[in-house]
């Protein structure tokens, strides 16, 4: 009894609170604890570290196409802002290559998708699509953006450090990245710690929100599917994230504290023997095992939230209830139990015996089964649909067979006999490529077109989304589809010259040429996409609170909501994906709205 | 409009918000100290059965009656805690400040043991000899051309000084984390279980302190604040209750 | 959650923890005890992990008040334990069976 009159009090005093308290400046768009404005905070922090990732690419585009060849104007600009060593006339350095690879890797992981799919997309759709007010620990969510950007500062600091930017792949494996010189080796390993401290946080958020602040009536199997799919995408984060947490702490202190956890005895590094410095007596090979232990579970937390995002698109522009709800949750649970027992099977190469890489091969083949599922459901989800190619269901439907060419370029990756052959060749990036832009980013691009008008009550130009839409569509695959025949030929990554020295990347080699160029030119149409995001703030067509006619809570708040979100307390009576319902007066009923009286016949 | 279930449980899962985020974040723990763990398995498995580079018994380089000290001490902590919770429950504040007060204490004698324990083996040293061999004991200096050390030796008998030439030195540490794989881990595993300790401590610390400003206004919030902190020592003060042994008895 | 609508039973609760720090403190000088005796390294490893496993489960069950919780937080860590197991004995498999050169 006495715990209810406390709760009632404080209940009372903190609602006064809310009422009546308007935040300065810096509580209220800096150090916010905002769900909503955390969110947007992490879009504007991912989007600008995608650009970055994405010019760094570019960059290395020039030296794929025009190995050696000084580049135009910008060359020397470049070596005077990152380092004279760096590109000197202009012409890029093979260690500044290697910076330009590992960096673009990490910061689109790291930096530009997580932040994206799981903080930007997380954080604003869900506890709207909950029924919540707000996330369950707001000063957690704040704390997880911070120690994002922190993250974020230290790695792109690290570009202007003595000797540059880490260079041992994204990968950092043992034992190169003990011995890189270079400060930014060390301080990608102290950005790490910040980025995996965000998302570990945002995990236990994100878990504790789902698991408790359903409103009343919303049951787990009346979830919207990207809710499910955040769910588990915050286990991954949770569980897996950890035991890379210690591994750079291991590898920190080899770096620093000349300890062997990674370095095994008998090590010669530029002809000396390493018995002076290091005890040995370590394993590089634990590395990897670490590694990929978050490696594998890190994909699949890439391109969770981004099927979410697809299936409430379709759903709302087929007019139509998504095929498979039930198998959707089982596979979406499935595929984040099995993302766990699989990471080895990117270290086919590493000399494991029979059984244990038998092991691995099964469990890889098992996994495609559960991402097949969802990606047929959403597929069938298409059939006897009244389709509505708006620009987000444009992004959305090209997902479909995008995603499909992925996963199923995955699938020969599974057998250890096929990857001795293109273990660490283009294909692979192709294929890994293939699953997060053309399958992710395009989510994201559906996303932000959806959602756009919850955010700011506005629409999108729908012109102008159409240009971004084709001219990405066109682009990304003119510089993907290449790279699998590359691959196949044998040739390898993180060449700096792109296999120009080995005749046989000949027939091959002239790809490079295309793929920078259609590198470029999708730069070139996002810059319709960029402009259309901020025009639109100001002088997008204004529409209502529900301008997609869909059923999922969050457009049952004013757009863009307030703090609290919902007018008044919600209660839902439905599943998520009520369309063209026989017998309701409109094709389309909200999840909270209490049942319709039935048209009379 | 409010968060709910920051203080009462929502009755199907019967929680509230931060009892399930603490256990989320513990569980994260176990898969941190997980991965350490699986270090020291494999690292030892992967030893060789002789050589400097031979796993130690625990007990050759750490001193297990003061390890065992620490354990109990931890333990004390734990219970500490849990009777400054009670006191809570049972309204009677000042008693939840002695019990809260002797858990910081309980915390800061564990740490001071500990570095101790660190000071104590940074000023032993071992010099690798080219023979495959190593010598350890206290080292008297250190030149470009040799070394000066003083061996262990058993019992209470003083050795004298030797000199070690240069040529016949592969390398020399102090037993700190390079000195071989064991101390790598022993010092990664209790270094990383002791920056736990610290900030538990400090979350201890201010509901000890500051934090206690809570109890005047909502009473039963603050209460669950302090279960959360003391889930969070309980969890600290396993971690250890599996290190002890594992380090410093196998 | 707070048990203060049951004050007798809590208290009770409260008496049966401080059995369990004595049972702790027991078992601490047991395990050191039993480390002394030389039963073969496995042997020796297995007991040490064994008491250290009671133990720990002693602190979970009373201390953390495990054993009162509903199944959300006993999910949690079954899952989580399960991926500990996967990544240590997985990762000593590799090392364990590997090609022989």
């Amino acid at each position: 009894m006495e715990a209810t009159v406390q709760d009632l009090h404080h209940t009372k005093e903190t609602a006064h609170h809310e009422v009546h308290h308007e935040l300065p400046f810096w509580r209220k768009y800096i150090f916010a604890t905002d769900h909503k404005m955390i969110g947007l905070q992490y879009l504007f922090t991912g989007l600008i570290f995608l650009l970055f990732g994405f010019c760094l690419m570019m960059l290395m585009r020039w030296q794929l196409a025009y190995p050696g060849r000084p580049l135009p104007v910008i060359g020397g600009i470049i070596g005077d802002i990152f380092g004279k060593d760096d590109m000197p006339g202009g012409i890029m350095s093979s260690d500044f290559y290697n910076s330009l690879g590992a960096m673009h890797g990490t910061i689109m992981v790291f930096l530009g998708i997580v932040p994206l799919a799981f903080g930007a997309f997380g954080n604003f759709v869900v506890p709207l699509q909950i029924g919540a007010v707000d996330m369950a620990f707001p000063k957690v969510n704040a704390a997880s953006y911070w120690a994002l950007f922190l993250g974020g500062v230290t790695m792109f600091a690290s570009f202007f450090l003595p000797g540059g930017a880490a260079r041992a792949g994204w990968t950092s494996y043992s034992p190169l990245a003990e011995f890189d010189p270079t400060m930014g080796q060390t301080m990608w390993l102290i950005g790490m710690v910040f980025l995996i401290t965000s998302s570990l946080l945002g995990a236990v958020n994100f878990i504790t929100t789902i698991i408790q602040l359903r409103v009343k009536g919303l049951t787990w199997m009346r979830l919207p599917f990207f809710v499910w799919a955040q769910f588990v995408t915050g286990f991954l984060l949770l569980l897996a994230f950890p035991p890379l947490e210690a591994a750079g702490i291991m590898q920190l202190m080899d770096r620093v504290a000349d300890t062997s956890f990674f370095l095994p005895d008998g090590l010669v590094v530029s002809n000396q023997l390493m018995n002076t410095k290091y005890s040995g007596g370590g394993s590089p090979l634990l590395w990897q095992h670490l590694f990929w232990f978050l490696g594998h579970p890190e994909v699949y937390v890439l391109i969770l939230p981004g099927m979410g995002i697809v299936c409430e698109i379709i759903a709302c522009n087929t007019r139509k209830p998504i095929w498979g709800y039930k198998p959707l949750v089982f596979s979406v649970l499935s595929v984040g139990v099995l993302s766990f027992v699989v990471w080895a099977h990117h270290m086919y190469m590493t000399g494991m015996g029979q059984k244990i890489s038998i092991f691995f091969q099964t469990t890889t083949v098992l996994i495609s089964v559960p991402s097949m599922i969802i990606l047929t459901a959403l597929i069938i989800s298409l059939w006897g649909g009244s389709i509505r190619f708006n620009t987000p269901m444009c992004f959305a439907l090209a997902f479909l067979p995008m995603f499909g060419i992925g996963g199923l370029t995955g699938l020969p990756l599974a057998f250890n006999a096929i990857d001795l052959y293109l273990h660490d060749t283009y294909y692979i990036i192709a294929h890994f490529h293939y699953v997060v832009v053309q399958g992710t980013i395009f989510a994201l691009f559906a996303g932000i077109y959806y959602w756009y008008p919850k955010a700011t009550g506005r629409i999108m130009n729908e012109f102008w989304g159409k240009v971004h839409f084709w001219g990405s569509f066109v682009c990304m695959n003119a510089i993907f589809i290449p790279m699998f025949l590359q691959g196949m030929s044998g040739v390898s990554r993180r060449w700096w010259d792109g296999g120009a020295t080995y005749e046989f990347a000949r027939p091959v080699i002239n790809s490079n040429i295309h793929i920078s160029h259609a590198a470029w030119a999708l730069a070139l149409f996002q810059i319709p996409f960029i402009i259309n995001f901020f025009w639109s703030i100001r002088n997008g067509k204004k529409v209502s609170d529900n301008p997609w006619d869909a059923t999922t809570l969050e457009w049952a708040a004013p757009s863009p909501p307030p703090h609290g979100n919902f007018t008044r307390p919600m209660e839902v009576f439905r599943g998520p994906y009520e369309y063209s319902v026989p017998g309701h007066p409109t094709d389309f009923t909200l999840q909270h709205e209490p049942d319709p009286p039935l048209k009379k016949i | 409009m409010d968060i709910p279930y920051t203080v009462s449980p929502r009755l199907d899962t019967g929680l509230w918000n931060a009892k399930l985020g603490i256990w989320l974040f513990l569980a994260s723990e176990v898969m941190l100290f997980g991965a350490l763990f699986s270090t020291y398995i494999l690292l030892r498995v992967h030893a060789p059965e002789s050589g400097v580079l031979m796993w130690p018994k625990g007990s050759d380089y750490l001193n297990i009656p003061i390890g065992t000290f620490n354990t109990a001490v931890l333990i004390t902590s734990s219970i500490t805690v849990i009777l400054g919770w009670a006191s809570l429950v049972m309204k009677n504040l000042t008693k939840f400040r002695w019990y809260m007060g002797a858990t910081i204490l309980c915390g800061l004698i564990f740490l001071g043991v500990k570095a101790y324990e660190y000071n104590e083996k940074f000023h032993h040293y071992g010099i690798f000899l080219k023979g495959g061999t190593v010598v350890t004991g206290h080292l008297v200096s250190e030149a470009e051309d040799h070394a000066m050390l003083i061996p262990d030796a058993k019992g209470d008998h003083h050795s004298e000084p030797k000199r070690f030439e240069r040529s016949e030195i592969v390398r020399i540490s102090c037993f700190g984390p390079k000195y071989s794989p064991f101390f790598a881990i022993y010092f990664t595993l209790t270094g990383l279980h002791a920056i736990h300790v610290i900030g538990g401590m400090i979350v201890n610390a201010y509901l000890w302190g500051p934090g206690t400003r809570m109890w005047a206004t909502q009473p039963a919030r603050f209460t669950n604040r302090v279960e959360v902190a003391g889930l969070f020592w309980h969890f600290v003060d396993l971690v250890w209750i599996f290190l002890f042994p594992v380090l410093y008895l196998l | 959650m707070s048990d203060t609508t049951d004050l007798t039973h809590f208290k009770k609760h409260v008496n049966v923890c401080v059995w369990i720090f004595v049972a702790l403190l027991v078992f601490t000088v047991i395990t050191v005890a039993v480390a002394q005796i030389d039963l073969g390294k496995t042997r020796n490893i297995a007991l040490a992990l064994f008491i250290a496993t009671f133990k720990a489960l002693l602190v979970a069950a009373y201390f953390m008040h495990l054993n009162a919780e509903k199944k959300t937080i006993f999910m949690i860590l079954f899952v989580t334990f399960a991926f500990f197991a996967v990544l240590m004995f997985l990762t000593l498999g590799t090392l364990s069976d590997h090609i022989k050169l």
